[in-house]
């Protein structure tokens, strides 16, 4: 540890404070409390709700809800949210209605007039945005008289109605050039301030895992109600769930895709899709869709509104306060492969601050690796270490941690890391048993010699979409026909391996690491030097 | 697979670095200036570890303080005024990264300016930095840096600790073998 921390902290010391820290951060606080009356006061438009909403029933379908056709991977929250309407809508502007969806500013205007209920708003974009090309671009959008009604009954005091702050993305996702209409592909909202933002951690087409608890450091102003919910996509139809949103101190948490997802299309290829109520199994198929956040001072609105498919409209003289929404790809939980027999499928391993105890012999491996749970009766944290692999936390209490120690014998110990004296004293062994053949060796077997990298990569560099054995198969360099490639190690490992086997040898391994972004990036790679196997570079 | 050599300790405040970071009192700030001044020069060298350019990290660690500053009232009454300031931090720069990775779909190379990218050769700390992915950096920095454990660290960044493991680990390693083979 202090090898690394002293490295960290010579580099890091080269960014030196100024002086006056305080007194600029005091200024520019100044300053942005000026440039937000400002840019409120001169940037301000005023959308005419009667007058938009003629035009925008152009592109929705006749129950007052988002039209719903089409599949496919496409990303987007708003006016479309399947490609087949979206070209549909390019059509439309193409043979010379509905001009307003080339212009980003417009649709970003009539996404918060119509979807948030705004009425008085300024749109303003970043210095330089290029609004010729695809995108993506992102408005911000703040309220010049905030939508905030009379107190409720019942209710006493001011409720928080400070001027709001919406941000929205949008690319041109069907024809991206400057005839191509514009989509609502992101939302984040701010409430009070900018500061107090309410964000999804994914990105526009990032997989979602059904049951996957959502954090966002949001805190939920007084006199407001906050709701979140997410939508399946169906080809016949849409099906929204709502989940109760837990403040927790500085940030609020609910659960996405924890239902499962029915569609029942006629020959027609109209129907409906329903998911089914809270409590539920998680999501059975994959399946394309988005999820949302919403507050707002309306109950009844908050209580179950969908803000892109919900059948109703949104209530006349209703508004939501700051929404955050983005499209995902939900995805059920991978199926656990039985677990053996004989082993449990966690093992129970206790320290008391002297020594360790392996309270289960053996364990069985599991999908994404061995799983361990700690239990430490001292009065202090922990290491837990594992001989030649690594360590890991072992806090007081229970832990449980997850590793992809391959099938056979672990030798592990806790201890107190300030106190080690460098001695291999106090290890205790665990056996690994891997009765259905879950992990597939990655050890080379090369007859002569090996070759390996670690590829650099620029910052916000992307990687294959896909499984990463695909990805390989297709890929890679100097596969023979005859090849196996297939995963190394475990099938849902954190980090994915997948290896290519040559007449009953393993010739070449790759690992992969997530780029953030759903996709994937290798990380490392082995091979036998006369094995002539590699991976094209990622363009 | 290298050893993890992670704190055992999950402490509820960066460790404070020696000589010359104030210690974490256990009583809380009284006002919001003495906080800024107990806390900013070590956000300020986290945030310029993790971004890569001291002019992002200054702007960042201002953005976090002023967010502070609004709530002030309620967060100097938290446990860990320290960890919110962090986390906070950390969620503007996600924010930014991810705006930024959006950007660069279609603006392929070109990447903000990274410091330790176009370090000198002869520094291989700051080259080894620059090999690694801006969640690789924070959960070094986060972890090794200023002490945190993994479950602390993954609730300032918003991911899983095992997720805090593997970047710190992925960031050990890479730095290792920048080393290595500087060394070499």
């Amino acid at each position: 540890m202090g090898e690394y921390r002293s490295m960290l902290e010579r580099v890091g010391g080269r960014a030196k404070p100024a002086d006056d820290a305080f007194d600029r951060l005091e200024r520019l606080r100044q300053r942005r409390q000026r440039n937000r009356r400002i840019a409120t006061a001169v940037f301000a438009f005023v959308i005419a709700i009667s007058g938009s909403f003629a035009a925008f029933e152009a592109f929705r379908g006749s129950n007052g809800s988002a039209a719903i056709r089409g599949t496919g991977p496409f990303y987007a929250l708003w006016p479309e949210l399947t490609l087949a309407d979206a070209q549909q809508s390019q059509a439309a502007v193409d043979g010379g209605a509905g001009a307003w969806r080339l212009d980003a500013r417009t649709t970003t205007g009539r996404f918060v007039a119509l979807t948030l209920g705004w009425s008085d708003f300024a749109v303003t974009m970043p210095d330089g945005t290029n609004l010729d090309g695809p995108g993506p671009v992102t408005l911000d959008v703040s309220t010049l008289a905030p939508p905030c009604p009379s107190p409720l009954p019942g209710t006493e005091g001011p409720m928080n109605c400070g001027p709001q702050w919406e941000t929205v993305t949008l690319e041109r996702l069907v024809r991206q050039d400057a005839t191509g209409i514009w989509s609502v592909t992101d939302v984040e909202g701010a409430f009070p301030s900018s500061d107090n933002v309410l964000s999804f951690p994914f990105a526009p087409g990032d997989t979602v895992v059904s049951g996957q608890e959502v954090s966002i450091p949001f805190v939920v102003p007084d006199g407001l109600t906050a709701v979140a919910g997410y939508t399946y996509i169906g080809k016949c139809g849409s099906s929204t769930a709502f989940e109760n949103v837990k403040q927790d101190n500085s940030e609020i948490l609910f659960r996405v895709a924890g239902s499962t997802f029915k569609e029942s299309c006629t020959s027609n290829g109209s129907g409906g899709s329903s998911s089914s109520g809270p409590g539920r199994a998680d999501l059975n198929v994959a399946i394309d869709g988005y999820v949302f956040v919403l507050a707002s001072h309306d109950l009844d609105l908050a209580s179950g509104w969908d803000p892109f498919t919900g059948g109703e409209p949104l209530p006349r003289d209703t508004s939501v306060v700051a929404l955050a929404a983005v499209p995902v790809h939900f995805v059920p939980v991978p199926s656990p492969t039985p677990a053996a027999a004989a082993a449990p499928d966690v093992a129970e391993v206790a320290c008391d601050g002297t020594t360790t105890q392996v309270l289960t012999p053996e364990v069985a491996a599991q999908p994404d690796g061995v799983h361990i749970r700690v239990t430490n009766t001292s009065s202090q944290d922990l290491s837990l270490e594992f001989r030649d692999f690594g360590g890991d936390n072992a806090p007081v209490g229970k832990n449980e941690v997850v590793w992809p120690f391959p099938p056979g014998t672990v030798e592990l110990r806790c201890m107190d890391p300030y106190l080690d004296n460098g001695t291999p004293d106090g290890y205790v062994t665990l056996e690994v048993v891997d009765q259905n053949g879950i992990y597939h060796p990655l050890a080379l077997e090369c007859a002569d010699g090996a070759v390996g990298g670690s590829p650099s990569y620029a910052e916000g560099a992307r990687g294959w979409e896909g499984d990463p054995v695909d990805i390989v198969r297709e890929h890679g360099i100097g596969l023979l026909p005859s090849d196996d490639v297939s995963y190394a190690g475990y099938p849902k490992q954190q980090q994915p391996q997948v290896r290519v086997v040559r007449e009953g040898a393993v010739v070449g391994v790759f690992e992969f690491f997530d780029d953030g972004h759903g996709g994937w990036l290798m990380g490392s790679y082995q091979a036998c030097g006369d094995a002539g196997v590699g991976l094209a570079a990622r363009r | 697979m290298d050893r993890m050599n992670e704190p055992g300790s999950a402490v509820s405040e960066p460790v404070t670095a020696p000589t010359t970071e104030p210690a974490p009192t256990a009583e809380p700030p009284v006002t919001f200036e003495a906080f800024f001044q107990a806390e900013h020069a070590r956000l300020l060298r986290a945030l310029f570890l993790v971004t890569g350019n001291e002019q992002e990290a200054e702007e960042l660690m201002q953005d976090a303080f002023l967010a502070v500053w609004e709530r002030w009232d309620r967060v100097r009454e938290m446990e860990r005024p320290t960890g919110y300031l962090y986390r906070t931090a950390m969620n503007a720069f996600r924010s930014r990264v991810r705006r930024a990775a959006r950007a660069a779909k279609r603006l392929v190379g070109c990447a903000e300016e990274d410091e330790f990218a176009r370090a000198d050769q002869r520094d291989a700390v700051a080259r080894g930095l620059g090999t690694l992915t801006p969640r690789q950096r924070a959960a070094l920095v986060l972890t090794e840096l200023l002490g945190y454990g993994s479950e602390e660290a993954g609730e300032i960044l918003g991911v899983k600790a095992v997720t805090v493991r593997v970047l710190a680990s992925q960031g050990r390693t890479a730095m290792k073998e920048k080393l290595e083979r500087s060394d070499g």
